[in-house]
């Protein structure tokens, strides 16, 4: 009879051997990737640029070299990700010609958490091929648990479906964050899917508001700035209406800091200071808002403001 | 010791998970263009005057991101020259009013309004590392900042990665960014501010704060052969040590050899999370 000690030895021990097999199966698989990273990567995604960078106006001749789908899409996607203006037309023709999305789509029902979600995000930044038929799934994701899981699923269901972009946006219960916002707008950069910063900013939902917002400052639409103010005054949101003058300061445009007072005066110190420094950085001088601030933050705004003057020598 | 090796195998589910959501990140930031809405990240550095670690620390192309170097001219004089005129920086008026009282802040210099690169180079007598950094944190014009010292050099994706993890959370939710294993600590500027700068945070309690817990390593430094094996030889001595001190001392073999082998699912599990940690793909 094997005392409890023996037992408990035999049984850290045998953790202790999967642990290492584990390390051991890690190490073998970052040799992998960086084999495949220096020989064949680099063969890949030569003959996918030579497919993407052809003559417009001819027609596209697809070659599908002798290597793993699965590598040669996973390439064809960092390579969409990394760049902009890439030809769509192109890209979906590849997409459908090594099946990207099906080996995507098959693979992720049976992964979970953060795994799945990435797969999600190859799945709804991939260019549109031959878009598999809908299952039930990612929809019924929208539900999980996970955010990352249901925020992929969520850019998943607008890239597929760009005409209901708004109204999936509209319906997403929960708060974006930056970072997820951020994704959103790096998505209609390339085309995936249109928004019109008009609807976003007029809407009382925060998200479409937020998403409107950041769709102003990077897209830097300056004839935005007059709906810009209206959201930094009549939001009752004071994240949103803090995001509003901060675009507003990106934007570089004339803004008449009087109108906006009550929120100034109704903002922390946090919020306070965030936005001096962001008025500062962007080259607004102390008389634009330090009018409105307290003692300290006039003081804190000179401080700043001075620390920006070139001494010419 | 159940109670230790169940710790060992929280660390490395734990890091098993954070991989994953690496993974989930990196790709997810390559994918942005532009910033996390408005987070920023100043990195400030005391006493770095290797041009391989400014030029290492200046290359990130995020965009609301700085580098605020302070060197002492009396000691090193020639290098600051050699900063001042590789990032071409001119001279600015010393800040008039300061968040943290520093002392001997003799210049400043910072890169031309719409340079690509933020740097800004602050010329202070050298008193402390935690003066020199306050000196940084007193003109860092963005929310957050992180201290970078000799020898550290970032990972390319480093500060992509630490605004995306900010920019999960609502503005002003983040007081303090920790990043796991050698990783370092991306504090709130105002929070700093409030605490007495980075010498008063010493003494601060991690529990008042807002701390969270990142995912990703953003940092590195150059070792070499030695300390691998001086690593793995300390482990091999706490395996026989435990073991000796245990089974042999106190004349019980079945607990030395359950210790021992406590001793070694502990150091394979580190082993394992530091392997995930470092784990870029």
């Amino acid at each position: 009879m094997i005392s409890a000690v023996w037992a408990y030895t035999i049984a850290v021990s045998v953790l202790a051997a999967s642990i290492g097999a584990m390390s051991v199966y890690e190490r073998l698989r970052s040799a992998r990737l960086r084999r495949w990273h220096a020989v064949g990567e680099p063969v890949a995604l030569r003959i996918i640029m030579r497919t993407v960078t052809g003559d417009p106006m001819q027609s596209v001749r697809v070659r599908i070299p002798d290597m793993p789908r699965r590598r040669l899409s996973e390439t064809m996607l960092n390579l969409y990700l990394s760049t902009c203006n890439v030809d769509r037309r192109a890209m979906s023709l590849l997409t459908q010609a090594y099946g990207a999305e099906r080996i995507i789509g098959r693979l992720s029902p049976f992964t979970r958490g953060y795994r799945r979600a990435k797969r999600l995000l190859a799945l709804a930044c991939l260019p549109a091929g031959r878009r598999i038929p809908c299952c039930g799934w990612p929809a019924g994701w929208l539900h999980t648990s996970g955010r990352s899981i249901r925020f992929y699923t969520l850019m998943a269901e607008m890239t597929r479906t760009p005409a209901l972009a708004e109204y999936l946006l509209e319906s997403y219960p929960l708060r974006l964050s930056q970072t997820e916002i951020a994704q959103i707008v790096a998505m209609l950069h390339r085309g995936a899917m249109v928004l019109d910063y008009r609807h976003l900013l007029r809407s009382e939902n925060r998200n479409m508001r937020m998403t409107g917002i950041a769709v102003v400052r990077h897209f830097a639409i300056d004839t935005a700035c007059g709906m810009l103010l209206d959201v930094a005054v009549s939001d009752p949101d004071r994240v949103v209406s803090s995001e509003a003058l901060l675009t507003l300061c990106d934007t570089g445009s004339e803004i008449a800091f009087v109108e906006v007072a009550d929120r100034l005066r109704d903002m922390n110190g946090y919020e306070c200071r965030r936005l001096c420094r962001c008025a500062v950085v962007n080259g607004y001088g102390t008389e634009t808002i330090g009018e409105l601030l307290g003692q300290g933050d006039r003081e804190y705004v000179e401080s700043l403001v001075e620390s920006y003057k070139y001494i010419m020598a | 010791m159940a109670a230790v090796a169940a710790a060992a195998l929280c660390e490395v589910w734990r890091s098993r998970r954070d991989a994953g959501r690496r993974r989930l990140i990196s790709s997810s930031s390559m994918m942005r263009c532009g910033g996390v809405g408005h987070v920023g990240i100043s990195v400030v550095c005391s006493d770095v005057d290797n041009m391989a670690q400014i030029e290492n620390l200046v290359s990130p192309e995020y965009d609301n991101y700085e580098v605020v170097l302070c060197l002492d001219s009396a000691r090193s004089a020639a290098r600051m020259r050699h900063i001042v005129s590789r990032y071409r920086l001119l001279k600015v008026a010393l800040p008039l009013h300061n968040d943290l009282p520093v002392v001997g802040v003799r210049a400043m210099y910072r890169t031309p309004h719409g340079a690509m690169r933020r740097v800004t180079l602050i010329d202070k007598r050298f008193t402390s590392h935690e003066d020199a950094l306050d000196a940084c944190v007193n003109i860092a014009s963005f929310d957050y900042v992180t201290s970078v010292g000799r020898d550290e050099y970032l990972y390319a994706d480093a500060v992509d990665m630490l605004a995306m993890q900010i920019g999960e959370w609502e503005p002003g939710e983040v007081d303090m960014l920790q990043c796991p294993g050698a990783g370092g600590r991306v504090v709130s500027r105002d929070m700093a501010v409030e605490h007495g700068g980075y010498a008063g945070m010493r003494y601060m309690k991690l529990s008042r704060i807002a701390l969270r817990r990142g995912c990703a390593v953003d940092r590195y430094r150059i070792v070499g052969t030695r300390s691998t094996i001086v690593h793995y030889a300390a482990i091999i001595t706490a395996v026989a040590a435990a073991f000796v001190i245990v089974g042999v001392v106190a004349g019980d073999m079945a607990l030395g050899a359950a210790s021992a082998a406590t001793v070694v699912l502990v150091a394979a599990s580190r082993s394992y999370a530091g392997r995930c940690r470092r784990c870029r793909d």
